[in-house]
């Protein structure tokens, strides 16, 4: 029976073995491939959000992620793909006067299929899970001093890769989009105080039905990834970052756009048949 | 290939117009639109309009009209501050502020047209009341009378006071037979705290009122009612002996809130004159010049459902001024407080 570990317990665990890896193509032997990035960034937030302001917000955001992407020899039509994120911004509105604190983390799940391989050239699409939770704080309100902004949503996913080469240096560029269809997020009545929440317990209006006719959230992803050695390689990437609602009366838009500069270490791993 | 290729781009394409832009302010950073911005965000979202109507004749579509003759593109950032400023005041509303980085207006008349029946001045300068023997923490002022009745002055919910703190100071009167809690001239502060101390005074869960929320920008969007409770601090309440709670036109907002749910609580009698009112819920909306405007969006309304925007009246009115002060060197509103609760105590609480 093969063993099947999950992706943060491998290195730990006597059953599994790290094997060498080509950057090119991963071990034949390998039964777990995995490649995992790590990186840090910087770009731009641009929110508005009625229930705070009907002002936009925008400030110079910061931005830590990690992509995990696993891999399994006996399917290799299959990938499983994990990317999480946490974003922070203070932003500030056209006269400067006044600051709101943006904060955000997001982790996405997607289950690739495989739809088109060539040498160069692959389209992966899948089903997944894509969760928000996080929020705004306005320091200059009185009972409308924050909002959280929480979504939990089935999603689709759809990534396409390049393989190429400048001289002898391989490189991929990569786009990757996931888009929250159908979920539930925390949506405020329009004049809902925070006193009702928290002293009254009065929380019936704060969960909604999300869909794409009063949401909408989405991720696009730009990447070049740069072999440097046989382990590691940098990636280079642009995310967009699209979330937003409108209900209630109120509407809400949060874009991102964060450039960031990463690690990529690939491994796989032989787990032993018992 | 090549079309399903360009097909996917499209779509995305039209994605990243759609949902890229993050529109701004709908009203202009001028003169004009930030005066349409601040007459549209009260219109949207103020929920007195009918009870302001009916008491002071307000027709708001009226002043829309009265003030955009005021406007003109050349006025200065002080012209305008004037005219919005005096536009917001036509809503005699204590809570609802234009503020600016220069300046802040504020409706005070719900105050400053009565007579003040409070001087803390005087209180803190007396030897009778606060100068001599007072204990004073978390804005707490408090000390025994030597006709063994507690006296507690509070003049300002923003600053809370800890379990801890009002349980030492109610320990501090273990031994009087009743308690006075005056918070003539407080303005409130901390809506939590008007709801949570009047739980030290109770002993069974008590309905105290209702509060209702816009739901949409029309001006009789509101939600249901939902009760408001308050329940008795670790479940028995502490003090369960007479309490009279000393009120003034000055107390506002929470402290209007406290006198409201104070009044629901057994063994309490609220003494003075009517409070302020202040009995909606404040929200901070934005001009699109940074101005930031605080309006009552949720009221508030006492267990019968009346309104408490305008007032709570006290169950014994009592008036005192400067003619005690001087010439009987006494606060009028205490001394009877004193009076009612010790004739109570002799009385065995009847």
């Amino acid at each position: 029976m093969l063993s099947v570990l999950p992706v943060a317990a491998e290195r730990s665990v006597d059953t599994v073995m790290e094997l060498p890896v080509n950057a090119d193509r991963w071990n034949s032997k390998a039964t777990f491939r995995t490649q995992t990035s790590t990186s840090l960034g910087a770009g731009q937030v641009r929110l508005l959000d009625q229930y705070l302001s009907d002002n936009m917000y925008q400030g110079v955001a910061i931005n830590f992620n990690r992509e995990i992407t696993l891999g399994l020899k006996r399917h290799s039509n299959m990938w499983s793909y994990f990317y999480y994120s946490l974003t922070y911004a203070p932003t500030y509105d056209y006269s400067k006067s006044s600051i709101t604190h943006y904060l955000m983390f997001h982790f996405d799940y997607t289950h690739y299929f495989k739809c088109f391989q060539n040498a160069r050239f692959s389209i992966l699409a899948g089903p997944g899970v894509y969760f928000d939770f996080g929020g705004l704080y306005k320091p200059s309100n009185s009972n409308n001093p924050a909002q959280l902004k929480s979504n939990l949503s089935l999603s689709a996913s759809l990534q396409a890769s390049y393989r190429f080469r400048i001289k002898n240096y391989p490189m991929s560029l990569r786009y990757n989009m996931n888009i929250a269809m159908l979920g539930v997020m925390f949506a405020p009545d329009y004049g809902m105080l925070y006193y009702e929440w928290f002293m009254l317990d009065q929380d019936r209006y704060a969960g909604s039905f999300a869909w794409w006719g009063n949401s909408w959230a989405m991720i696009h992803k730009f990447s070049i990834d740069f072999y440097t050695s046989r382990k590691v390689q940098l990636r280079l990437s642009y995310t967009a970052g699209f979330d937003g609602y409108s209900m209630n009366d109120l509407e809400s838009r949060l874009n991102s756009h964060i450039i960031s500069l990463g690690i990529i270490l690939r491994r796989a791993y032989l787990a032993v048949q018992k | 290939m090549k079309n399903r290729i360009i097909g996917i781009l499209s779509v995305l394409a039209t994605l990243l117009l759609e949902y890229g832009c993050v529109k701004d302010n709908k009203f202009a950073s001028t003169p004009q639109g930030n005066f349409e911005a601040l007459w549209t965000i009260l219109d949207h979202n103020y929920c007195f309009f009918d009870l302001k109507k009916e008491t002071f004749n307000l027709d708001w579509d009226s002043v829309y009209v009265q003030y955009k003759a005021q406007i003109h593109p050349d006025m200065t950032e002080r012209e305008l501050f004037d005219v919005l400023g005096s536009m917001v005041n036509e809503l005699r509303d204590g809570h609802v502020n234009l503020i600016t980085p220069f300046a802040t207006s504020f409706y005070d008349s719900f105050y400053m047209d009565y007579e003040p029946n409070f001087s803390h001045d005087f209180l803190a300068r007396s030897e009778r009341y606060l100068a001599k023997d007072c204990y004073s923490t978390g804005g707490m002022c408090y000390k025994i009378f030597p006709d063994g009745i507690g006296y507690i002055y509070y003049g300002d919910f923003s600053n809370v006071l800890s379990d801890r703190q009002i349980m030492e100071i109610l320990h501090y009167f273990k031994d009087c037979h009743s308690l006075i809690i005056d918070i003539r001239g407080n303005g409130g502060g901390n809506g939590d705290f008007a709801k949570t101390l009047p739980g030290f005074f109770t002993d069974k869960e008590t309905l105290v009122g209702y509060i209702r929320h816009k739901t949409g920008p029309g001006r009789n969007d509101f939600s249901e009612s939902q009760s408001i409770t308050v329940k008795p601090f670790n479940g028995t309440g502490v003090w369960l002996r007479p309490v009279v709670v000393l009120t003034n036109r000055e107390c506002f907002s929470a402290a209007n809130d406290f006198a409201n749910n104070m009044r629901y609580m057994p063994y309490t009698t609220l003494i003075g004159q009517p409070t302020g009112g202040g009995g909606g819920f404040p929200f901070t909306k934005e001009l699109p010049n940074g101005w930031e405007i605080r309006l009552s969006t949720a009221p508030t309304f006492d267990r019968e459902m009346n309104p408490v925007e305008q007032g709570i009246s006290p169950k014994i009115l009592v008036k005192t001024g400067t003619e005690d002060y001087i010439t009987h060197g006494v606060d009028n509103i205490i001394e009877y407080a004193r009076s009612v609760l010790f004739a109570a105590y002799l009385l065995g609480y009847e």
